[in-house]
């Protein structure tokens, strides 16, 4: 049992090393050849210059961004996975960042914002919330793939058709063209406001579904048995449920929804943590930091002159490992 | 059935001879709406676009209050009975084609791509309004601007000339080749984005790096968001470039160059002194 956790703090030492890695890559790399040193001692020395501020106006928030995204996504993944004991769920599969797209453009849009930094976050996660009480209403009591995926690609459709309405009806001519952003995807250009957005929101969120951990690994010998370990099903889950729809809605709000993270991380994980899902969020946490941060540091790189929305490549990587799992599987289908 | 046919053809007649003394004009094209606005008769005017009363894309849309208001439909423009339905180069293809077919009177119109289309725009738009003295005026005191900028910009030596960048919504700024590019030029500035052909995205980081000596940016009303001019507030864009350095320009005037090219140029040139005024203060040149 010791070798076990010595193994398992090996396993997170080494993703944090190459997040890292990735991070001091994405901080030095960009369009511009500017020195993280000379950034550094000017920000030291409280200079203002060119170097400081790509390097922490316009690389930093966006490195930082995709690690929050990211770990909120590649958590609330494995989250769903377990609550659902279903292989197949995930938040932008099934809706659920669509919910929280929809309520952050209600919010944004419409001049909500007005009212106070936290009402974007807070509509975010209202938004993903009822997509997640949808799906688990639809979807929760049976194990059926079959009943998941559909109640998925329907809440999914519904979600992002309300996205487009809602923003046919705002004021500003280019609000319909940014459905793109909202259902694929960007970290694009994002800032510090951004952050101090998405930071507060998807800790607190991760937090809540990380100290219900225990009650995922009891849910894997059924609900009966949970429940007879002394587990409260409603309380567990209701939190859980919070939990997800705030790490989900506090990426979405500031970064669209960026679909499959939360599937393909989890996945490949899991033998890393036993399969024991309380031990799979937080590496799935570090897992989803990775690949966002890796597939934003790709869009950043392609040479194009409009940069490929970030949704679109966890989707080119995700959309194949989804038709993978449901071949592998299918035998469990109905 | 057969004896309501006079009847009918009298009805006919009248209504043709009370719309007889006004030219019906219908517009598909938010430009030809505002050349409309700003040159024709109200009478003339029976239907304009209906972006046309929208104050983000028209300076003219309390105007165009209590117009009819079309959306390119030939179902909406067959009842107007126009005389004339005018349309831009390219848009309502289908629309347009049908009307004809149908034996209306279809004027295209093509929009300004370079300011030395403006004046044979101008002209072809008095020749359908049946030269107004108004659109005439305009015309004179374009050509008399433009003739005032080429000579003062011919005194001042290229590399004394401020570079200004106009950004646009998701950082799209006019390149090398447009009308926007041209204008800048004629204003007094050097084009920081001249090395760029057409429209194209500017990458924060080189802004940021090589900021230009002034940004002109569109402003859009507070509680219009888009994510499009959220990106014109970024933080390192104000880091780089101070704050008397950003110029605002109206973003409903860019829409459409050719009814308010006097405004346009006016405005940047003023924004020219002001900024040619702050180097000569400061003593900085870039």
């Amino acid at each position: 049992m010791h070798d076990l956790a010595k193994e398992i703090t090996l396993k997170y030492l080494g993703l944090s090393v190459v997040l890292v890695l990735l991070l001091a890559i994405s901080l030095t790399l960009g369009a511009v050849d500017v020195s993280v040193w000379a950034a550094l001692s000017d920000a030291w020395a409280g200079d203002v210059s060119a170097s400081r501020s790509i390097v922490f106006d316009v690389r930093l928030p966006r490195a930082l961004l995709a690690v929050i995204v990211g770990a909120g996504l590649g958590m609330s993944g494995a989250a769903m996975q377990g609550l659902l004991r279903n292989p197949l769920a995930e938040p932008g599969v099934l809706g659920v960042s669509a919910g929280a797209a929809l309520g952050a453009v209600i919010t944004l849009y419409f001049g909500f914002t007005a009212w106070g930094w936290l009402v974007l976050p807070a509509a975010a996660m209202v938004g993903s919330f009822v997509a997640l009480f949808a799906i688990y209403a639809l979807a929760g009591r049976s194990q059926s793939v079959l009943v998941l995926i559909l109640a998925g690609v329907a809440l999914n459709s519904l979600f992002g058709a309300l996205v487009a309405v809602a923003l046919n009806f705002a004021d500003n001519m280019f609000a319909l063209q940014e459905i793109i952003f909202w259902l694929m995807g960007s970290l694009a250009n994002r800032s510090m406001d951004h952050v101090m957005i998405a930071l507060p929101t998807c800790v607190l969120g991760m937090a809540l579904i990380y100290s219900r951990h225990a009650y995922l690994d009891a849910l894997t010998l059924g609900d009966d048995t949970a429940n007879s370990l002394g587990f409260s099903a409603g309380r567990e889950r209701a939190m859980l449920l919070a939990g997800i729809a705030l790490a989900v809605g506090g990426g979405v709000a500031v970064a669209g929804s960026i679909g499959f993270v939360g599937l393909i991380v989890p996945h490949l994980l899991r033998p890393w943590a036993q399969h024991q899902p309380g031990k799979l969020l937080l590496l799935s946490a570090l897992g989803g930091a990775l690949l966002v941060l890796g597939a934003d540091l790709l869009v950043r790189h392609l040479d194009v002159a409009r940069e490929l929305k970030l949704g679109v490549v966890t989707a080119l990587l995700g959309a194949p490992f989804f038709i993978y799992l449901l071949i592998t599987g299918k035998r469990r289908l109905i | 059935m057969r004896s309501h046919y006079p009847l009918i053809a009298l009805c006919a007649l009248s209504l043709w001879l009370s719309s007889a003394q006004a030219a019906r004009l219908v517009s598909v094209n938010l430009c030809v709406d505002q050349m409309l606005l700003r040159f024709a008769a109200r009478d003339d005017i029976a239907s304009v676009t209906y972006f046309a009363n929208n104050p983000a894309m028209s300076p003219y849309a309390a105007d165009a209050q209590g117009l009819h208001r079309n959306h390119g439909l030939v179902e909406e423009i067959i009842p107007l009975a126009p005389d004339v339905v005018l349309a831009g180069a390219y848009g309502a293809r289908q629309a347009t084609a049908l009307l004809s077919q149908l034996g209306y009177r279809v004027e295209r119109v093509p929009l300004p791509e370079k300011l030395a289309d403006i004046d044979a725009h101008l002209l072809r738009m008095a020749e359908l309004l049946g030269e107004p003295a108004a659109l005439q005026a305009y015309r004179q005191t374009w050509l008399e601007h433009k003739k005032a900028r080429e000579t003062a910009n011919a005194q001042v030596p290229d590399s004394a000339r401020p570079r200004a960048l106009m950004l646009g919504p998701n950082h799209i700024a006019p390149g090398a080749g447009t009308l926007e590019h041209e204008l800048l030029v004629l204003a007094g500035f050097r084009n920081w984005a001249a090395d760029q052909p057409g429209f194209a995205t500017v990458n924060l980081e080189q802004l940021v790096q090589q900021p230009p000596d002034v940004l002109i940016v569109d402003v859009a009303a507070d509680h219009q968001f888009s994510l499009a001019h959220e990106v014109l507030q970024h933080p390192a864009l104000n880091a780089a470039i101070g704050p008397q350095r950003v110029a605002r320009l109206p973003s409903n005037l860019a829409v459409c160059p050719a009814p308010n090219i006097n405004t346009l140029l006016s405005a940047l040139v003023a924004i020219q002194a002001r900024i040619a005024d702050l180097a000569t203060i400061g003593g900085v040149s870039r």
